[in-house]
């Protein structure tokens, strides 16, 4: 019976490796199901919280909307973003499954831009969820929906980009605690790093020189939030901060890793040339 | 890559983690659609290798080929054309049989999808079980499934029978040789239960503290390998005696285990006082010989080692 | 055809399968003309390497206890007339040979071996005559 199934049928997919190598992004696919597979219980836990707390503050009306957004949308954002951070490469490299996954024939750097897209996917996904929570819990009342919509708007745009230095932070790891652990080191980091960033209010010329190394940091228009908005300041340095964020943490991590794919995909196809 | 050419050919593969050095200049070289045993006690080196062979881990020095190309630089063009089951085979749990069969199908070029379901329903895999509630062998079985569906012309199986049962083991090995050797695909193996490989493989390689002690073919290997039995002339020292891999004393007689019968016998012959004794040894015995076998006395050094 | 194969045997394994399947045709559990399981097929069922049933097979064809057929199989050879008398005895004489061998080793006087040698040439006729019967 064995001898007959192995001579039947030919592969579905083509004669031989080198006639139809799947091109990286195909891969993306699968990996990023998985992902999905693993995570998904912790994704949806995370937006129902999220959401469920904003609406519900911002119809409470206990504290300000604003004061709701930032401590909700953004203070809450980012310990959701840490959370969200441990499982990817902590609880795979813990299980084993790390091994497993490696020893397919995927490139590393695909590997980690299919982990990379799922958490940004979801961490937008969850704050614009909530915040979509919120705008629709404040109709009705005197909400200053604009800001709500922007300030949400803003955050998934730098928490996508936090969750980008938290990977890479974790790559390393090797189990759920060393991950947490270097979550937590990276997200002390990151409140002190922000903090220079918010140099800029202090109107101190010397001060605002420093301010300059917060411009790097993924969620540095978050200062502009709690500060500018308020008084209609835009100003280039609200721009370049978006630039420059945008820039390392989000084209940056599609940029390379993607060119990494190319590049250990097309090594391998290079003998077929001789027969 | 031609047909002359061998499946796997490792020249001076040195290996290091840190400072402790696990592979020492180990070459070997594995023909085409033979079965290749590895063999060696745990921690000599047989994962490591495999780990080089598949671009897992990287290597100091010297070459890996697999299927004429480049371990080094081509480890995904390798992982692609090459079959692999890992020695701790931990995969997604919470998928089922048949989803992960799916999974597993879209990273490999040439999955055939019939002959995947061919072999669940051979190995007798349930499709809607989830992987986390199969037991050990059927694991097993999901992996060589899965190792076996895109049809590589090599298969490589760390320790593949780690943690099975006696009847899985065998059934197992039935499987490897039923579903791989006749259609020529080569195998190479690595395990640590001699008696148990040595049915089933053509070659074997001992690898012991990460050197090759001894590439041979599993039958030349019985053939010449051979325990002697003699007691020495008065003045007769043993140090003349080439490819001596173990040395006992056992009262006024001597019992020793060399390499190669044939090329030792003369000088056997010249030491003994009353002619030799030859006995047979198993595949175990064998590989103790060349492991720790003791070969200081009578004149022969512990550092004399078989090429 | 039932064959046991013991892994952690002194005997290579391809001896060990070569004695049992001569053992059977000497006492007619194989008959002549009998056809021999496929290479594929025993191996399958040993477990076993199929390089090595090939060498049994070839060996044994060599030796003249089965025929290979190409495309037919491996069958049990018709008693072997073909040979003569003295290429028998100096078949069975090189066996006697090493039984004589360890016989003086042991210790073990003429009538002993003698006893012996009936003692095993019975169990193979009284386990024919088992075979012919029923």
């Amino acid at each position: 019976m064995s001898d007959q199934t192995l001579h039947q049928s030919k592969g579905s997919r083509g004669e031989g490796p080198s006639s139809r190598a799947p091109h990286w992004l195909r891969l993306l696919g699968p990996l990023l199901r998985s992902q999905w597979q693993q995570q998904r219980w912790q994704v949806v836990l995370c937006a129902v919280v999220m959401s469920v707390l904003l609406a519900a503050t911002v119809r409470a009306q206990l504290i300000s909307t604003r004061e709701a957004g930032t401590l909700i949308l953004w203070i809450g954002g980012f310990v959701l973003t840490g959370f969200l951070a441990i499982g990817p490469i902590g609880s795979e490299r813990a299980n084993g499954t790390w091994q497993h996954l490696r020893a397919l024939p995927a490139p590393g750097a695909t590997i980690v831009l299919a982990k990379w897209l799922f958490g940004v996917r979801s961490v937008v996904g969850i704050v614009l969820l909530a915040t979509l929570a919120g705008w629709l819990a404040g109709r009705g009342l005197f909400v200053p929906t604009q800001w709500l919509l922007l300030s949400g708007v803003l955050a998934a745009f730098a928490l996508g980009g936090w969750y980008t230095v938290l990977l890479l932070a974790t790559l390393r790891s090797r189990n759920e605690y060393e991950a947490a652990m270097m979550v937590l080191s990276v997200s002390i980091i990151g409140v002190i790093w922000f903090l220079v960033a918010a140099m800029r209010y202090s109107g101190d010329p010397l001060l605002n020189i420093c301010a300059l190394v917060g411009v790097a940091h993924p969620m540095a228009c978050g200062t502009y939030v709690f500060h500018i908005l308020d008084r209609g300041e835009t100003g280039v340095f609200m721009v370049a901060t978006i630039a420059v964020s945008a820039a390392l943490w989000w084209i940056g991590p599609i940029v390379v890793l993607g060119w990494l794919s190319r590049r250990s995909m097309t090594t391998s196809r290079m003998p077929e040339a001789r027969s | 890559m031609n047909q002359d050419e061998p499946a796997i050919r490792i020249d001076d593969l040195t290996k290091s983690y840190g400072r402790k050095r696990v592979l020492e200049r180990l070459s070997l070289s594995v023909p085409r659609g033979s079965i290749f045993g590895f063999v060696g006690l745990n921690g000599a080196g047989k994962t490591t290798t495999i780990r080089c062979l598949l671009g897992l881990d990287r290597y100091q020095g010297g070459e890996c080929r697999v299927l004429g190309l480049d371990a080094a630089r081509q480890s995904l063009a390798i992982r692609q054309r090459v079959g692999y089951m890992a020695e701790s085979q931990k995969m997604y749990d919470f998928m089922t049989v048949k989803q992960i069969i799916h999974w597993v199908g879209r990273f490999y070029p040439t999955w055939d999808d019939s002959l995947a379901s061919a072999l669940c329903e051979q190995m007798q895999l349930p499709p809607t079980d989830k992987v986390g509630v199969l037991s050990k062998g059927q694991t097993s079985k999901l992996a060589l499934l899965l190792a076996l569906a895109h049809r590589p012309e090599l298969v490589i199986l760390d320790d593949p029978t780690l943690g099975l049962d006696p009847i899985a083991r065998r059934d197992f090995m039935r499987d490897v040789i039923g579903q791989l050797q006749s259609r020529g695909v080569t195998v190479f193996f690595s395990s640590h239960l001699l008696y148990e490989i040595e049915p089933v493989v053509d070659w074997v390689c001992i690898l012991h503290e990460g050197k090759a002690l001894k590439i041979s073919r599993t039958d030349a290997l019985r053939e010449s390998v051979k325990s002697v039995m003699l007691r020495p002339r008065d003045g007769a020292s043993l140090a003349g005696v080439p490819g001596i891999l173990d040395v006992q004393q056992v009262d006024r007689r001597v019992s020793v285990v060399v390499e190669d019968l044939k090329a030792a016998r003369p000088a056997l012959d010249r030491c003994s006082a009353d002619g030799l004794e030859v006995a047979d040894l198993n595949l175990d015995e064998i590989f103790e010989a060349y492991v720790i076998g003791r070969r200081e006395l009578a004149g022969v050094g512990p550092d004399v080692a078989p090429e | 055809m039932f064959v046991r194969i013991e892994p952690a045997s002194r005997v290579p394994i391809y001896r060990q399968i070569m004695d049992q399947v001569k053992y059977q045709i000497a006492n007619g559990t194989l008959a002549p003309g009998d056809r021999l399981p496929s290479v594929r097929e025993l191996a399958r069922r040993l477990a076993t390497n199929q390089n090595t049933i090939v060498k049994v097979y070839d060996l044994l064809g060599g030796d003249g206890w089965v025929v290979r057929r190409q495309g037919d199989g491996t069958f049990v050879a018709r008693s072997p007339d073909a040979l003569t008398r003295t290429e028998r005895h100096r078949r069975v004489g090189q066996i006697l040979a090493q039984a004589a061998t360890q016989a003086v080793h042991f210790h073990i006087d003429r009538q002993e071996l003698h006893d012996l040698l009936n003692a095993e040439i019975d169990a193979i006729e009284k386990d024919r005559t088992r075979h012919e019967s029923g």
